[in-house]
């Protein structure tokens, strides 16, 4: 006799008051956003009645790209962010190939070191970098003891401390999403390479990396996209001004009063960070997937 | 703040989603009402030595006499003041905001912010010097002024400098201290970079020019008024530009520093007060700026900082009579002339980046 | 040449997690420095920054806004992530899918313009109520956490085992807190203690939000940083170290901090 199938209710309305909350604090600001980067003629305190029925136009965005400050800017952000995403690979890679392979106390070791800046403020991770490298700081009183150095290095205040911190920052991003890719990998095939001779990096190299590419490739994503959007971090161990973009973005709302042209920023970084989004896919898509 | 976000917290687990416009009815009037029935008003001062001379002779002898509090906020700065003035401009937050140039401008060119201000409800006004009052359209006062000058070590300086373009001299690459758009003289140097070579606070362009050329030689362009205070302690720049109490303070703490009156003149910086429009507490605010406008708490406040106050009948006496320069003898920049928030802008796009 | 790759990966790694840890590290051992600056090298050491550094109100006061709004953040993404979890689960992919990729909005959006939106649409709106709209925005920001990892314990589910109780005889809600409730329960614990942890360190979406005289505990360290050199904040910030491990601890417990990242 045939069990009867007891149908499940439809339980898709569940999802509903999660979905009005997005659509309600993310979709609609981002709009309000953007129709506020079309006003021409806002005003820091105009209501929304002046916003619209103000008039419009898109002459934020033909600044925005005659803007070569802020272009530089956008640049300069995308040169950083690739060099953070870089540097976390290098240190990402072994990390998460540790993590799989070993066991006990020192695995866990490794899990909590790639999780934990994860987990603490981006201020305390600035904070402590600010302590360590600063003119007087532990690296530099380290290596001025050690006879290495006569005069200290200027390693805050720059792009080299921007690209530290936000290393420090962001490398849990990377090393979770390479773990996860690895963790799918069966353990047979290590063993039949080491079986046929391989040394442990052949096996890494030419097996195990290839096959943890998904996770390689997300990692690389989240990495440049958060990097790209970073403020805090920058802010703090940064150079002079504005080194990145959204601190540019940031500058139009505190210092400058132009709203308008900051919302018009907004909305770029946010179309550069789609557009970075759907290329990675694009180009996910095109491979075999992993 | 518990109260509010408690029950806030069991609305929600009441109901998934709590529209907007209904709980901030409830919740947003909450602020409102318990401000008005405790006794504060909410303003802003500038931090370190300013912070303390202003408690001291006014603050504290007005909350003596008028049984408020008053809150003091010091951390943020100017531009982020009036931010907040902006946002807030139905309910502020800060009931009156103390802020510097050049954010000073912007707010009163800001419509529906401030409150338009005359004798009547600041009756000591008739006090205050027209340059303090007039000049800003009567959207803010005057509270006290400071000259930016120069400044130079004495002991690691040979030849003490007379003249604003004693900065651009190749001795001194390397050891010069120059103000951020957040400290307060970037603007001015900017104007007087252009008149070192004929040009003006109209025409910027020379000064542009020839600041681009000082910035290989500045060694820090400093972002707010503590950082100075230890390179010129360790004496790692020796020379720059500041205002004068901030130097006499590393002097009478011991520094072999002095502050110099160039010739071409210290142009002067004003700090004014805005009142807020909608403040819920808006006549003790007024009694507040009367006060801190009057002629006892401006002696005592100038005489201990050493800055110039805008009350006229103001005497200084002692060190103080030495080292405040009266406003009349200090350079005028017309900043009404021009946007001064997009020199500050430019600055730090291209000077201090 | 076995070893000597070898060695090389230890160093490396051991360079690693030596970057990892330091800043973390750096910050317990100034806390317990005894002098007045921040300076190297430390000669003696003593608590008395942290005595210092909690009797200052504004740390108090920053500290418990911060725990009141990351319990109000949870409050609301805990049982919308886990609405919203099972809804995911349980609908055809042609739908679950773009639900999925709504919910996972916030991560794309970057944290400032989240927060300039958020205060562009304050002020055009009126609604300038600062615990308000720092409450919105903290639920949002960790709402797609929590539903990754509802998602990953449910994935762990066959629907056969809820189709088996209705079969059964039980009503959906017997389902639900007998069969789903406590497959779910370790999912939703750790995406609750991730998005607790994630709120109250949060910096770039709270900037723009906060109250000028109450900031959050992040903030309130940035602030003091500006205009003091002694190790106060670091007392404070070893405190948030010590508080996020006690997190990362009970993560690993429940289900192992991966399944955050999906």
């Amino acid at each position: 006799m045939a069990a009867e199938r007891i149908a499940a209710p439809d339980s898709t309305w569940l999802a509903l008051p999660a979905t009005l909350l997005i659509a309600a604090f993310v979709a609609v600001p981002c709009l309000g956003l953007l129709l506020l980067s079309l006003s021409t003629g806002f005003r820091p305190g105009d209501g929304w009645e002046t916003l619209i029925s103000g008039p419009m136009g898109l002459d934020h965005y033909r600044r925005l790209l005659g803007d070569g400050f802020v272009l530089g800017r956008l640049a300069r952000t995308l040169a950083i962010s690739a060099a953070v995403t870089a540097v976390t690979l290098a240190m990402g890679i072994p990390l998460a190939l540790a993590c799989w392979q070993t066991r006990g106390p020192i695995r866990n070791l490794l899990v909590y070191a790639s999780v934990m800046p994860l987990l603490i403020s981006v201020v305390v991770s600035a904070y402590g970098w600010s302590v360590l490298l600063g003119r007087k700081g532990l690296v530099n009183e380290g290596l001025a003891a050690l006879g290495l150095i006569s005069q200290p290095l200027k390693l805050m205040h720059s792009d080299l401390g921007i690209v530290i911190g936000l290393t420090h920052i962001l490398l849990p991003f990377m090393v979770l999403s390479i773990l996860a890719s690895l963790e799918r990998i069966p353990r047979a095939l290590l063993e039949a390479a080491s079986t046929l001779g391989a040394n442990r990096w052949r096996t890494h190299l030419l097996i195990t990396l290839p096959l943890a590419r998904a996770g390689l490739r997300s990692g690389v994503l989240l990495v440049f996209t958060l990097a790209m959007c970073a403020f805090v971090t920058p802010a703090v161990l940064g150079g002079n001004g504005t080194p990145v973009f959204p601190m540019v973005i940031y500058e139009q709302f505190s210092a400058s009063f132009q709203w308008a042209y900051g919302a018009a920023l907004s909305i770029m970084l946010l179309v550069v960070m789609v557009l970075l989004v759907t290329v990675f896919m694009a180009l996910s898509a095109s491979r075999r997937p992993a | 703040m518990n109260a509010r976000l408690t029950s806030a917290r069991f609305s929600a687990a009441r109901r998934r989603f709590a529209s907007a416009s209904a709980a901030s009815a409830t919740i947003a009037g909450f602020p409102a009402i318990v401000r008005a029935q405790t006794k504060t008003i909410t303003t802003t001062a500038f931090g370190g030595i300013y912070e303390k001379h202003y408690r001291t002779h006014v603050i504290e002898p007005w909350e003596k006499r008028s049984g408020f509090k008053v809150n003091l906020i010091t951390t943020g700065g100017a531009d982020q003041w009036l931010t907040s003035a902006i946002v807030n401009k139905a309910r502020p937050e800060i009931d009156l905001p103390f802020l510097s140039l050049p954010v000073t401008h912007t707010a009163i060119r800001t419509d529906g912010v401030f409150l338009d201000l005359d004798d009547k409800l600041i009756p000591n006004a008739s006090q205050i010097d027209p340059l303090f009052f007039d000049y800003f359209d009567r959207k803010a006062i005057g509270f006290n002024y400071a000259p930016y000058g120069l400044f130079f070590r004495t002991d690691l300086i040979r030849n003490a400098p007379s003249s604003w373009s004693d900065l651009w001299r190749p001795e001194h690459a390397g050891k010069i201290l120059l103000p951020d758009t957040t400290s307060g003289g970037a603007e001015e140097t900017v104007v007087i970079a252009a008149g070192l070579n004929g040009g003006g606070v109209t025409n910027l362009d020379p000064g542009w020019a020839a600041l681009r050329k000082l910035k290989p030689a500045v060694q820090r362009f400093f972002k707010n008024n503590n950082e100075p205070v230890p390179i010129l302690q360790r004496g790692e720049a020796a020379i720059g530009a500041w205002y004068s109490a901030r130097v006499f303070m590393l002097k009478d703490g011991g520094v072999p520093i002095e502050f110099v009156t160039p010739r071409e003149g210290a142009p002067i910086g004003v700090l004014s007060f805005h009142v807020a429009r909608n403040a819920t507490q808006r006549d003790a605010v007024l009694d507040f700026v009367n006060f801190a406008l009057s002629k006892t708490p401006q002696e005592g406040f100038g005489n201990a900082i050493e800055y110039g106050v805008c009350n006229r009948e103001a005497v200084f006496t002692g060190r103080a009579r030495e080292r405040v320069t009266p406003h009349n003898q200090l350079m005028r920049i017309d900043w009404r002339k021009v946007d001064i928030a997009k020199i500050s802008e430019r600055f730090r796009r291209e000077i201090t980046s | 040449m076995k070893r000597l790759a070898t060695l090389t990966g230890v160093v490396w790694l051991s360079a690693v997690v030596g970057f990892v840890l330091s800043p973390l590290l750096i910050a317990l051992v100034v806390a317990f420095s005894d002098s007045e600056l921040i300076g190297f090298p430390i000669s003696s050491y003593s608590i008395r920054w942290f005595a210092a550094a909690w009797h200052k109100e504004i740390f108090w006061r920053s500290a418990l806004n911060s725990l009141w709004l990351a319990l109000a953040a949870v409050a609301v993404a805990g049982p919308l992530g886990l609405a919203a979890a099972l809804a995911i689960r349980r609908a055809p992919v042609r739908i679950a899918q773009p639900i999925e990729t709504i919910l996972m909005l916030p991560l794309l959006v970057p944290a400032i313009v989240l927060s300039l939106s958020l205060l562009v649409a304050s002020v055009l709106t009126g609604v300038t109520d600062a615990p308000l709209r720092l409450w919105a925005a903290h639920s949002v920001v960790v709402l797609p956490y929590v539903v990754r990892t509802c998602l990953a314990s449910l994935g762990g589910m066959p629907r056969q085992v809820e189709e088996a109780a209705r079969t059964l005889g039980a009503d959906s809600w017997r389902v639900f807190r007998y069969i789903t409730l406590p497959l779910i329960r370790p999912g939703l614990f750790a995406g609750c203690a991730f998005a607790f942890i994630l709120s109250f360190d949060n910096v770039s979406v709270s900037m723009f939000l906060v109250n000028q005289k109450t900031p959050t505990l992040p903030l309130a360290i940035m602030n003091y940083v500006e205009y003091n050199f002694d190790p106060g904040v670091a007392a404070v910030s070893a405190t948030m170290v010590i508080l996020s491990l006690a997190v990362a601890w009970l993560i690993e417990r429940w289900v192992g901090i991966r399944k955050v990242l999906g």
